[in-house]
């Protein structure tokens, strides 16, 4: 095939543009440190690393929650814990008030503790994280118990507050104050029983007290059981929250990969491109120089 | 057979040779040029003497009578400009689409922090912080900035693709009129050559300039070339002919807003060529009921329609429900609802009047958005998968576009190098025949010493016995 002047020059120029955009592309690898800047780069994986991308965002959203949540139900657990004791305190009392051998004004010192009791359990009550009631049901800004009438607040608020911990599961993590106060079934709530315990002291009204005792039996165990229900939420998103930090890893090491450049292999092929583009030069210097020009005297 | 006979054989190898040189100086000063075709003279014997006739003289016959320039011929080959025209369409049309798309493909910054996907999984991640503190001034705060965000970032994409289509609409208009002013100007050619063609000449370098126009046509447009016996091409587009040589007349071509191609008011189809490729990407690439813009818009209604009804549904803190969260119909027009832009506290976070201040249902149910399965523009998706469908088609368009364009680059290169073959001027090749026929020129000239030398003995020196 018949090569002209000009063919020469226009193949050194199309071969050296070709070269300059492979560098141009392999150096933009290398000082980017990704193998996709664009979505044409790799329109599949583009896809695969955006999806990966929302992954990682809705499961730092859910960790959030869940550290919020274990907070809550931690805080809670400790409350349960001082309730219990109360409740404790209260039966120790009745017992100790049961005693026949006691003068009425031991028995008045003893009903006195025991109404101070509801003071403590007021307090216990209207316990807070981060300036919310943790028993006070979605009213979070309002005082579930009156420490003035030392009751609850009516109407108690029932309202549950739920959290996302997962993809479409969420989880109620408080406990409402009629639950705190109110064992389930016909038993009356701790300040009717304190007070008609008290009463019962006072008056050395065995009968009652002894009622009185049944009842704080039943409260004793329902707030365990309260404490036992957040125990096996905290189990539940003590090990969810693991699980997020294993899948985390994994989508992030998913991610390095479809997006990061391998830094040894792309630095290995710019050296290469280099190479071969100065040979290019070279060459071409060398072929598209001489004619018979040179040599005709 | 004359005295001076030899003389004038001499002078007309002087005269050939001289013309033959001259062609050679011009193909050199031309190598560079773009669009030339060498020129070659051809060369052929004169009409020998004598003729057989009543009257010819006898002796050994016929005796030849010098050189003369038969032609000047152009070394073209027309098949392999057929095929140039048709592959610098091809890749004209690609061309115009890549470029166009490589804007749009960086400007979306995907995979990345900064695209809009990761602007809208910033927002689901604000109404999910809302969930733990709905009745917090910065948590709201937050809802109400990350939706902003999203609605300038879905505005500026937006605009991002008008101004595609806007500039391609340009393009259109600029090479629209380009082609009606080549046209004009090979109809202006196609009137030279012919009258050059009618006295016998060959108009070479005219030829060449009109080729070239018609070349640069071609990347604009799919054109069909005929050439009649007078030396005039017709040009057709799509079978309508733009330039009509038997009248001579050139018809406007025009392309309206819908991409319809008109020639001079009939209806025709532009398949290939620039024009093809930026009217791709004005109405159905970018623009145009099935482009990106339109797509764009359905995800941004489907977002605006999911988290405004799911949000009226709502209470906020203010004790109101019935509020939009987002204002507008499409990704142009996205933007806060003023309600809200007014006062966080419209930020509806509880499902019902009852559960405030510490109810966050409401936007539990908006942060659940973010994987609720829908009908989003003929697609079963969740809003983000809606929006990962869009870039994945543009991803695939513009590597698609990329690809072809390169395999269409070196098919022209291809052509191209076989059009150089034939029409291309070599330095060495004419340096060699210069020599040759500067040597012959040489030659000649040295015949006429010859012949004068001849003469001079006939007229000075014969007949002089005994002077």
């Amino acid at each position: 095939m018949r090569v002209s002047s000009q063919q020469m020059v226009l193949n050194f120029l199309a071969d050296l543009e070709r070269n300059n955009n492979l560098m141009a592309k392999v150096s933009r690898e290398v000082s980017t440190g990704k193998s996709i800047v664009t979505p044409s780069d790799d329109p599949v994986g583009t896809t695969i690393a955006m999806g990966l991308r929302r992954d990682q965002a809705a499961t730092g959203a859910w960790r959030r929650n869940i550290e919020d949540s274990l907070a809550w139900l931690n805080t809670t657990d400790r409350a349960l814990g001082q309730a219990l004791e109360v409740v404790q305190r209260a039966r120790e009392l009745a017992v100790q008030g049961g005693n026949g051998t006691l003068s009425a004004d031991t028995r008045k010192l003893i009903a006195d503790d025991i109404r101070a009791l509801a003071s403590q359990f007021v307090e216990i009550g209207n316990s807070s994280l981060g300036g919310r009631y943790l028993f006070g049901g979605t009213a979070t800004n309002t005082q579930p118990f009156d420490p003035t009438t030392q009751a609850a607040n009516l109407p108690i608020n029932t309202g549950l507050v739920r959290r996302e911990v997962g993809q479409g599961s969420t989880v109620a993590i408080n406990i409402t104050a009629d639950r705190l106060q109110d064992p389930p079934g016909a038993t009356p709530d701790f300040f009717a029983i304190i007070s008609s315990l008290a009463t019962a002291v006072e008056n050395a009204d065995t009968a009652a007290s002894g009622q009185a005792m049944t009842d704080l039996d039943a409260h004793q165990d329902s707030i365990a059981a309260l404490r036992a229900e957040s125990g096996a939420k905290v189990n539940r998103l003590e090990l969810t929250l693991s699980r997020f930090a294993a899948q985390d890893i994994a989508t992030t090491r998913q991610l390095s990969m479809t997006e990061d450049a391998d830094m040894a292999a792309a630095i290995t092929e710019l050296k290469m491109r280099e190479s071969v583009l100065r040979a290019t030069m070279a060459v071409g210097a060398r072929v598209i120089q001489p004619s018979l020009m040179d040599f005709i005297s | 057979m004359g005295t001076f006979f030899g003389l004038q054989v001499a002078l007309s190898g002087l005269q050939a040779q001289q013309r033959a040189l001259m062609t050679i100086s011009h193909n050199i000063t031309n190598a560079t040029t773009e669009g030339y075709s060498r020129q070659r003279v051809e060369l052929q014997a004169n009409a020998p003497y004598t003729n057989p006739a009543l009257n010819s003289p006898l002796g050994a016959g016929q005796l030849g009578t010098g050189v003369t320039i038969a032609q000047m011929n152009r070394m073209r080959d027309t098949f392999i400009d057929a095929s140039f025209r048709a592959t610098t369409s091809s890749h004209g049309q690609f061309d115009a689409r890549s470029e166009a798309l490589a804007a749009i493909d960086v400007i979306l910054n995907e995979p990345g922090n900064a695209g809009l996907a990761a602007l809208l999984s910033d927002h689901w991640g604000a109404w999910q912080s809302l969930t733990t503190q709905p009745d917090s001034a910065g948590a709201r705060e937050a809802v109400r900035r990350t939706g902003e965000a999203l609605a300038d970032g879905m505005g500026d994409l937006a605009g991002e693709f008008t101004r595609a289509t806007t500039d391609a609409g340009s393009r259109i208009t600029l090479q629209v009129g380009r082609a009606n002013q080549i046209a004009g100007q090979v109809n202006t050619l196609n009137l030279q050559i012919a009258k050059s063609v009618a006295f016998g000449d060959s108009p070479n370098d005219l030829r060449d300039q009109r080729d070239k126009l018609l070349d640069e046509l071609a990347g604009l447009t799919d054109i069909t070339v005929t050439e009649n016996t007078a030396g005039k091409v017709s040009v057709a587009i799509g079978g309508q002919l733009l330039l009509d040589a038997t009248t001579d007349t050139a018809n406007a071509l025009a392309i309206d807003a819908a991409g319809a191609a008109t020639v001079g008011g009939v209806g025709t189809t532009i398949t290939t060529g620039s024009l093809r490729g930026q009217v791709d990407i004005r109405n159905s690439v970018v623009g145009g009921a099935t482009g990106y813009l339109a797509q764009l818009d359905t995800f941004a209604a489907a977002l605006i329609a999911s988290v405004n009804t799911q949000h009226a549904a709502g209470f906020g803190l203010d004790g109101t429900t019935g509020n939009n969260f987002f204002s507008g119909t499409s990704a142009s027009t996205i933007a806060l609802d003023a309600a809200i832009a007014g006062t966080v506290d419209k930020i509806a976070a509880s499902d019902t009047a009852g559960n405030l201040p510490g109810g966050a249902d409401n936007a539990l149910a908006i942060a659940q958005l973010q994987f609720l399965v829908q009908s989003i523009g003929g697609q079963t998706t969740t809003i983000d998968g809606y929006y990962q469908g869009l870039v994945s088609r543009i991803g695939v368009d513009v590597d698609q576009d990329r690809r072809l364009t390169e395999v269409q680059a070196g098919v022209l290169e291809a052509v191209r190098a076989r059009r150089e073959s034939v029409s291309g001027v070599s330095i060495d090749e004419e340096a060699a025949e210069m020599i040759r026929f500067q040597k012959s020129y040489n030659a000649a000239a040295r015949m006429v010493t010859t012949i004068d030398e001849m003469l001079d003995t006939i007229v000075n020196r014969m007949g002089l016995v005994g002077r």
